[in-house]
């Protein structure tokens, strides 16, 4: 075992690396963006709606959830455009496809969310004359937001790991670089020490971050 | 609106509700006129917190009218029983104040926001006036200083006297309180209990579910008896509380009480 570290390589080729992280956090941001409306739209329309509705948005969580992730990115790369006529690049793509991810976690996270508001809060909404509108635009989602924060974050976390899975329809992100330097280089080692090491970090800050953000709004109850 | 100044204020007519197969109101009848103070005491159990939830229609009933100021409250018409629609419930609802056992303050706003809340989106004030009233209402509760306070940071009597002062910054024809000292510490019962004799001397029409007996007797106009989802007594405090009472259940619900309370 002759095996000598070489990181020489790696560092020439950094900028794969950088550049993938950055793109990995780009997608794992858009795709919580998107799903978090996508979460709350189907959320606030489960709880007011009748049994058809639910039924079928159960079926979408439940499609999702029991779905491999990868999966689920081949069907709507490769699967989904020579079903129906839409062109799109990977990258759109991946994003798509992690938004409908996120979304689907997030209706079970906001949907249990808004049960757990108090009842009381609700009943004082509508005491001083707020319509059902307004008693959840300024007393249920503002408490469900509260309620949700931590599963949010874990969630966000999560994705921001799972963007590595965009690697396989080759969109640029940092599992990607890394393999790009593994073909071009045959570091294996260095480069995975170096990602692996990449991901912890940049996850550890996120979470650092998002603690604080919970800490202020909980602070704030 | 009403036909003549000497009709009442709220008018419960033949109100019956059941949760199941439990009969919670049985066919109750109550009038509380302008500026009058009207308790409801009794076991619990009796129907008094369904009641009150009734007047501002957070429960439906089953049969019977409540009418505030002539117009019915959770229905088109009581005959038909064809429930008002949601934006006409909210502005029903907007026309009486309520007080919970419970505070319920929204937890994320700060005291004056609690109060603005309802000024600005359901009166339609702009911030200056909404925050202008709260400060106004706060001052009346004596927590002006704690106008940027959020609930979590206040005591349980400073938070009841938001809830008070959210009710009644909306100018509600008529305030219902629901056991609004049950949650409390004995020592913070006073100041709240202080709040409500101020609002009473002022002329506000308040119908209250309660235990405080001597504030009862001290405060209300009359006292309605409930047990077992009907009224069973009502009358002037004098004679609801006095010495010789012929009712045997009310005997004995204040024997009970007397007991528990030396």
């Amino acid at each position: 075992m002759g095996y000598a570290l070489n990181f020489n390589l790696i560092w020439r080729h950094f900028d794969k690396l950088w550049g993938g992280l950055l793109l990995s956090l780009e997608l794992a941001v858009i795709s919580i963006a998107i799903g978090i409306v996508i979460g709350l739209v189907l959320a606030v329309w489960y709880v007011s709606a009748g049994r058809v509705v639910r039924a079928v948005i159960a079926a979408y969580v439940e499609f999702i959830r029991n779905v491999p992730l990868i999966l689920l990115v081949y069907l709507v790369f490769y699967g989904l455009p020579t079903v129906v006529d839409i062109a799109y690049s990977a990258q759109t793509s991946f994003i798509a496809t992690l938004s409908l991810y996120s979304g689907a976690y997030l209706v079970e996270v906001f949907r249990s969310g808004l049960e757990a508001v108090p009842r009381g809060q609700i009943d004082a909404g509508k005491a001083i004359g707020l319509t059902p509108w307004q008693r959840l635009i300024h007393v249920r989602l503002p408490t469900m937001l509260r309620i949700t924060l931590p599963a949010l974050s874990n969630t966000f976390l999560s994705l921001f790991k799972d963007t590595s899975v965009a690697s396989v329809i080759s969109v640029p992100e940092l599992t990607y670089g890394a393999q790009w330097i593994n073909f071009n280089t045959f570091r294996i080692v260095e480069v995975y020490l170096v990602v692996t090491a990449m991901y912890l970090l940049t996850g550890y800050v996120l979470l650092f971050a998002l603690r604080l953000v919970e800490r202020r709004f909980r602070a704030a109850r | 609106m009403s036909a003549n100044a000497n009709a009442a204020l709220l008018d419960v007519r033949d109100v019956s509700k059941a949760f199941g197969a439990v009969e919670v109101l049985r066919a109750v009848s109550l009038e509380v006129k302008r500026g009058e103070v009207v308790s409801v005491i009794g076991p619990s159990g009796s129907g008094k917190t369904t009641l009150l939830r009734c007047v501002n229609f957070l429960e439906s009933y089953d049969s019977g009218s409540i009418r505030i100021d002539g117009r019915e409250v959770g229905y088109r018409e009581a005959a038909t029983r064809q429930r008002r629609s949601e934006r006409d419930l909210a502005a029903m609802r907007a026309e009486t104040g309520m007080v919970f056992q419970s505070f319920n303050l929204f937890p994320h706003l700060t005291a004056a926001g609690n109060i603005m809340l309802g000024l600005r989106k359901v009166r339609g004030k702009s911030d200056a006036e909404a925050r202008q009233i709260a400060e106004h209402w706060l001052g009346r509760v004596g927590l002006a200083h704690k106008a940027d306070s959020l609930p979590a940071e206040l005591s349980g009597g400073q938070q009841q006297r938001v809830g008070i002062a959210r009710a009644v910054a909306m100018e509600p024809k008529i305030l219902l309180l629901d056991e609004i000292t049950s949650a409390l510490d004995p020592e913070l019962v006073g100041e709240v209990l202080e709040v409500v004799r101020r609002l009473a001397e002022d002329g506000m029409t308040m119908l209250m579910v309660t235990h405080e007996m001597a504030f009862a007797r001290d405060a209300s106009s009359r006292i309605v008896f409930m047990a077992d989802g009907s009224v069973s007594a009502a009358g002037p405090p004098a004679e609801i509380l006095g010495a010789e009472i012929e009712n045997e259940r009310l005997r004995n619900f204040l024997a009970r009480f007397r007991a528990s309370h030396f």
